[in-house]
C-alpha cells in the first residue's frame, strides 16, 4: 500500500473526527466562494495575477536586482541564501551580532521549509511562534498540517487542555475567545521582551524596494514594531514589479485564504523604523530548480493561500501529516517530488484529477496538470512499480487487440456471473463496503450487433 | 562562490521559451455604488464600526460616550484636533513604553469601501507599534476620502516616500482555534473609525 | 453528418443499456449513429497513471477508428476530456487529428452544442440527484463549477431538469468529487468509498431517488456503495433517463 493510502486509512478509521476535518475546511471553502463572487471581475483578477507573475519569473535577475538595489537605499540590509542551511546560518549570525536570546516569528511557511526553529533552538536561543495556530503546535511540538491554519486539525477542547498546562488556563476550559485572551495575554510578554523579531514575507515590490506582510492577528507589526532588528524571510517567488500590482494581488489573497475581504493588517514596510536594523533574506531553496522546469514553472506564482488544500476533497479527508511533506495539499503534491520523487511519490496518485485545485487557485496554476505531469514523471523514472507497469503493458496490449479484448471480456462476464456475490464482494481489490457491479449477459457489441441484426430502425 | 551568485547564476541559465510580457489591465472596478454605505456595512462585518460626523467639534462630542474612551485610563491621541489624553507619543522614548495603552487614535488618510480597510501612514507616528499595542484604536480619515476599491487606493499611495503604511481594516482577529472566530488576537481589540465630511 | 459512437469499455463490459439508450435517445433526434466496431478504449488509465507511449498506442487506435466521422459522441466527460485534451501532447503537426480531437463531443455536449437542442419532452416522475462528474465539469465545462464567478450554460442537468414530473434535489455539496478517480479507486481504496459515502449521504438527505450523471463510472462506484449499504437509492445515466422519459 503506497505511503500516502496508508495515512489515509489511519486517518479515515476515526470516521467522525475525519468528517469534522473536512467540514472544518469545506467551511472555509465555502466562504471563500462566497468573496470571490463578490468581485465581479473575480476570474479577470486572476489571469491579471497570473500573467504578473509569469512576467516576473521570466525576468527574475533584472526585478532582484533592482529589489535588492531599492531596498538597499532604504537601509535594509539584503542577503541570499541559495540553501536552507545558508537561510538558517545566515539568521543565526545576525542574532550572534545582536546577542540575541530572545525571537518572536509570525508566520512564514519558508522558515517552515528550512526548519529554522529547530536550528536556533539548538543555538540556545529561544524563538516564539507568536500566530496563535502556530504557537499550538509548537506547544504541542508537531508540524503545522495547513499553511494557513496551522492547527485546523485540533479541536478546542484539546487546545484548551494544552493552554491549561502551558498557560496555566483553567482546566477543562475550552471557550476559543476565553483561550485566545490567555494566548494575547502570554504572547504579549513575549512581544516586548522580544530582541529581534522574524517575518515572512507575502510580496516583495521590485520597484519600492518594500515588502507586504498580511495578518489577522497582528502578531506580525508587534514583531516588527517593538524590536530593535526585524529580519524578514522570502522565497525569491514573491517579488511583483510594482506597488500598483499589490491592488491585484491583495484583492486576491485574503478572499482565496479565508473568504475575508482582506486581512486586518497588511503591512507595508520599505526601509527599518528609526533606531531600527532590518534584514531581508531572500532565499532559494529549490526554487530555482522548479522554474528551469518548463511544466512545473507556474508552482512559483504560489501566494500560499492554502485554498487548494481547502478545497480538495483529499486533504479535507486526509489532514496536513498523510502527505508527510512541509506543505500538503494540491500543493505540496506538485512541490514535493522535487525534492525527493522516490519519497514522494504516492502524492500524486493521492487525487482523483477533480481540477478543483486549478480552479480556486487564484493565480492560476496549473496544479491538476503537473500533478499529471509528475505521474508521467514517476514512470518515465521507473518509479511506478511492477504491479501497476505489469497492468499497464497487459490492458494496452488487450485495448490493442480488440477481438482478444471482447474475447476477455465475455469470459470475464461468464465468469464473475457464476461466482456468488457474497464471494464476489469479499475480493478485496474494489473494497469492503462497495460491490462490483453486475455483469450483464451480453456485451453493448453483442446487444448492439443484435439489434442491428433484428433489424427495424435500429442504428442504420 | 556564495549565494547571491550561485542564484544569479542559477537564474540567468534559465530559457523561457515565450515571452511573458506585463500585463496591460484596466483594473475592474468593484461593484460599489455608494461607497460610504459600503464601507460602513463592509467594516461592521468584520468587527469595527464606522461614524459619519460633519467636523471635529462632532466627533468629539460623540468620542465622550463611547466606552473605550469613557473606560480608558491610558489614551494616546496623536490628531491635535482630540485632548491628547494623558500620553504624548512624541514624548515617549521607548515604544515598549506604550504596552498599556488603553486607547489610541490615529489618523488614516482614506478608507476602502470594498473592504472597510482605513489607510493609515505609519510614518506620522513616532512609534508605528503604537497601532498594535493599543488595546482599542479609532481611526480619524479627516479627509472624507473612501474609494470604492484597491485599485483606487492603491494609485493614491506616494510609495517611495512611505516607509511604512498599513492597511486596518476591523480590530485584530484570529479563527485558529477550530475555526471559532475571536475579535482581539495581538493587535487592537475594536476599531472605530470616524469620516469627517464637512458640511456635506 | 457522419457520427461515430465511442463506447467506453466500463459500459461495453458492465452498463451496455447505457449505449443502447444513448442510440434511442439520438435516433429522436433523428442522428443515426454508427458503433465503430474495433473501438477499445481512448487510454484514459494509462495516461492517468503516467504510462505516457501506452496511451499514444491507443490514442493512435482512436484515431484510426474514428477519423472518418463528423462528429464523435461518447456517453463520458472523461473519455472525451481524454481525447479533447489528454490527447494534446500527440501528433500536433497532423490537422486532421487536431480536428478529430475537436469533433469528440459528451453526449449531452453533444446535444447542447451541435444539436442545438435545449430540452427533451418527455415524463419522468422522479426525484433526482444530479452528479456532476469532475471530467465533465471542468474538463469540458458542461455544467458550471461553484468555485467559479462565471456566468455559464449547463449542458447536462438542463436537458434533465424539464422534464415532466422531474424534480432535480438540492445538495449540500452541488459539485463535489465521489471519489472515483480511475485507479485511485483501487489505489486509494478507503478513501475512495469514504467520498463515495459522503456523495450518498448528501443524495438522501436532499431526498434523491435516483442519482444521475453524465459519468458511468462515477456511477458504478456510487452504485456499488450503495448497494453494499443496502440503500434506497439507484443509479442512472443521463442517456437512459431521457431514453425512458421519451419511450
Amino acid at each position: 500500500m503506497s505511503s500516502h493510502a496508508k495515512e489515509a486509512a489511519a486517518f479515515l478509521a476515526d470516521e467522525e473526527r475525519a468528517h469534522w476535518h473536512d467540514q472544518a475546511l469545506w467551511f472555509v471553502r465555502q466562504k471563500r466562494d462566497t468573496a470571490s463572487k463578490n468581485v465581479p471581475a473575480w476570474e479577470e483578477l486572476r489571469e491579471t495575477a497570473h500573467q504578473i507573475k509569469m512576467h516576473t519569473l521570466s525576468r527574475l535577475p533584472e526585478y532582484l536586482e533592482a529589489f535588492e538595489t531599492k531596498a538597499s537605499e532604504k537601509g535594509v540590509h539584503v542577503h541570499y541564501a541559495k540553501t536552507a542551511q545558508d537561510h538558517n546560518e545566515t539568521i543565526l549570525k545576525i542574532l550572534n551580532s545582536h546577542n540575541v536570546k530572545r525571537v518572536v516569528k509570525s508566520k512564514s511557511m519558508l522558515t517552515e521549509e528550512c526548519g529554522l526553529n529547530h536550528f536556533i533552538e539548538k543555538k540556545g536561543i529561544e524563538i516564539i511562534d507568536t500566530d496563535l495556530g502556530e504557537r499550538i503546535v509548537q506547544l504541542l511540538e508537531e508540524p503545522p498540517s495547513h499553511i494557513v491554519l496551522p492547527a485546523i486539525h485540533r479541536k478546542k477542547e484539546e487546545v484548551g487542555e494544552l493552554f491549561h498546562k502551558h498557560l496555566h488556563t483553567e482546566k477543562g476550559a475550552s471557550d476559543p475567545t476565553y483561550l485566545t485572551q490567555a494566548a494575547r495575554k502570554h504572547l504579549r510578554e513575549r512581544f516586548l521582551a522580544g530582541e529581534a523579531g522574524i517575518t515572512g514575507v507575502n510580496f516583495a515590490v521590485a520597484e519600492t524596494g518594500g515588502i507586504t506582510i498580511v495578518t489577522n492577528e497582528g502578531n506580525a507589526d508587534l514583531g516588527n514594531s517593538l524590536p530593535p532588528l526585524h529580519i524578514a524571510s522570502m522565497g525569491f517567488d514573491k517579488i511583483i514589479p510594482r506597488a500598483k500590482d499589490l491592488a491585484v494581488f491583495i484583492s486576491l489573497l485574503a478572499r482565496s485564504a479565508t473568504g475575508q475581504p482582506i486581512t486586518t493588517y497588511t503591512s507595508h514596510l520599505a526601509g527599518p523604523r528609526p533606531g531600527q536594523e532590518m534584514h531581508i533574506i531572500i532565499v532559494d531553496n529549490g526554487r530555482s530548480e522548479i522554474l528551469q522546469k518548463e511544466k512545473f514553472r507556474k508552482t512559483l506564482c504560489c501566494i500560499r493561500c492554502g485554498a487548494c488544500l481547502n478545497t480538495c476533497p483529499v486533504y479535507r479527508r486526509t489532514g496536513g501529516y498523510s502527505y508527510k511533506f512541509v506543505i500538503p495539499g494540491p500543493l505540496g503534491t506538485v512541490l514535493a517530488p522535487h525534492k525527493d520523487l522516490k519519497k514522494h511519490k504516492s502524492l500524486p496518485y493521492a487525487c482523483t484529477l477533480c481540477e478543483s485545485c486549478s480552479d480556486v487557485c487564484p493565480v492560476k496554476v496549473d496544479l491538476h496538470q503537473q500533478i499529471i505531469e509528475w505521474r508521467a514523471e514517476i514512470d518515465k523514472q521507473g518509479q511506478l512499480g511492477l504491479i501497476k507497469k505489469a497492468a499497464m503493458w497487459g490492458t494496452t496490449y488487450l485495448f490493442k487487440h480488440p477481438k482478444l479484448y471482447r474475447t476477455l471480456g465475455k469470459l470475464g462476464r461468464i465468469f464473475l456471473r457464476a461466482m456468488p456475490a457474497r464471494l464476489l464482494n469479499a475480493i478485496p481489490i474494489w473494497g469492503k463496503n462497495r460491490d462490483l457491479p453486475e455483469m450483464p449477459a451480453k456485451s453493448f457489441s453483442a446487444l448492439h450487433k443484435k439489434k442491428l441484426k433484428q433489424g427495424g430502425n435500429y442504428g442504420k | 562562490m556564495g549565494s547571491r551568485e550561485k542564484i544569479f547564476a542559477d537564474l540567468n541559465s534559465v530559457k523561457f521559451d515565450q515571452r511573458f510580457d506585463y500585463p496591460t489591465y484596466a483594473h475592474p472596478n468593484s461593484s460599489v455604488i455608494d461607497p460610504y454605505n459600503s464601507f460602513t456595512t463592509v467594516l461592521d462585518s468584520v468587527g469595527g464600526e464606522c461614524h459619519y460626523v460633519k467636523n471635529y467639534d462632532e466627533l468629539k462630542a460623540k468620542l465622550v460616550n463611547f466606552e473605550v474612551y469613557e473606560t480608558a485610563k491610558n489614551i494616546c491621541s496623536c490628531l491635535p484636533e482630540i485632548e491628547k489624553g494623558n500620553i504624548d507619543l512624541n514624548l515617549v522614548e521607548d515604544v515598549h513604553e506604550l504596552h498599556n495603552v488603553d486607547l489610541a487614535i490615529a489618523s488614516g488618510d482614506f478608507g476602502v469601501a470594498e473592504n472597510g480597510a482605513v489607510w493609515v501612514n505609519g510614518d506620522k507616528l513616532k512609534h508605528r507599534g503604537l497601532l498594535f499595542l493599543a488595546e482599542n484604536l479609532i481611526l480619524v480619515i479627516e479627509s472624507g476620502n473612501i474609494v470604492n476599491d484597491l485599485n483606487q487606493a492603491y494609485d493614491l499611495i506616494d510609495f517611495e516616500n512611505t516607509r511604512s503604511g498599513y492597511f486596518i481594516s476591523g480590530p485584530s482577529k484570529t479563527a485558529d482555534i477550530e475555526q471559532c472566530l475571536v475579535i482581539g488576537a495581538h493587535g487592537a481589540r475594536s476599531l472605530i473609525v470616524f469620516v469627517i465630511q464637512g458640511d456635506k | 453528418m457522419k457520427v461515430g459512437l465511442f463506447i467506453p469499455c466500463y459500459i461495453e463490459q458492465c452498463y451496455p443499456q447505457v449505449g443502447l439508450a444513448m442510440i434511442d435517445v439520438l435516433q429522436s433526434l433523428g442522428v443515426e449513429p454508427v458503433i465503430p466496431e474495433k473501438q477499445t478504449c481512448c487510454g484514459q488509465p494509462m495516461f492517468n497513471t503516467g504510462c505516457v507511449t501506452e496511451t499514444e498506442k491507443l490514442a493512435i487506435k482512436f484515431y484510426g477508428d474514428f477519423k472518418d466521422y463528423d462528429y464523435i459522441v461518447a456517453p463520458s466527460g472523461s473519455c472525451v476530456h481524454m481525447v479533447r485534451h489528454g490527447y494534446n501532447q500527440f501528433f500536433r503537426s497532423n490537422p486532421d487529428f487536431i480536428r478529430m480531437q475537436a469533433a469528440t463531443y459528451e453526449f449531452c455536449e453533444f446535444i447542447h452544442d451541435v444539436l442545438n437542442v435545449r430540452s427533451i419532452a418527455g415524463t419522468f416522475p422522479h426525484k433526482v440527484g444530479f452528479h456532476k462528474s469532475c471530467h465533465g465539469l471542468r474538463g469540458l465545462r458542461l455544467e458550471p463549477a461553484s468555485e467559479r464567478n462565471l456566468v455559464e450554460p449547463s449542458k447536462a442537468q438542463s436537458l434533465v431538469e424539464q422534464l415532466i414530473g422531474i424534480e432535480i434535489v438540492t445538495l449540500e455539496r452541488s459539485d463535489e468529487c465521489c471519489g472515483f478517480g480511475g485507479t485511485f479507486s483501487v489505489f486509494e481504496k478507503e478513501l475512495s468509498i469514504f467520498m463515495g459515502q459522503d456523495r450518498l449521504r448528501d443524495h438522501q438527505q436532499a431526498g434523491a431517488e435516483i442519482i444521475t450523471g453524465y459519468d458511468t463510472s462515477c456511477l458504478m462506484h456510487m452504485e456499488g456503495i450503495l448497494k453494499s449499504n443496502n440503500l434506497d437509492l439507484k443509479t442512472m445515466h443521463v442517456a437512459e433517463i431521457l431514453s425512458e422519459a421519451i419511450s
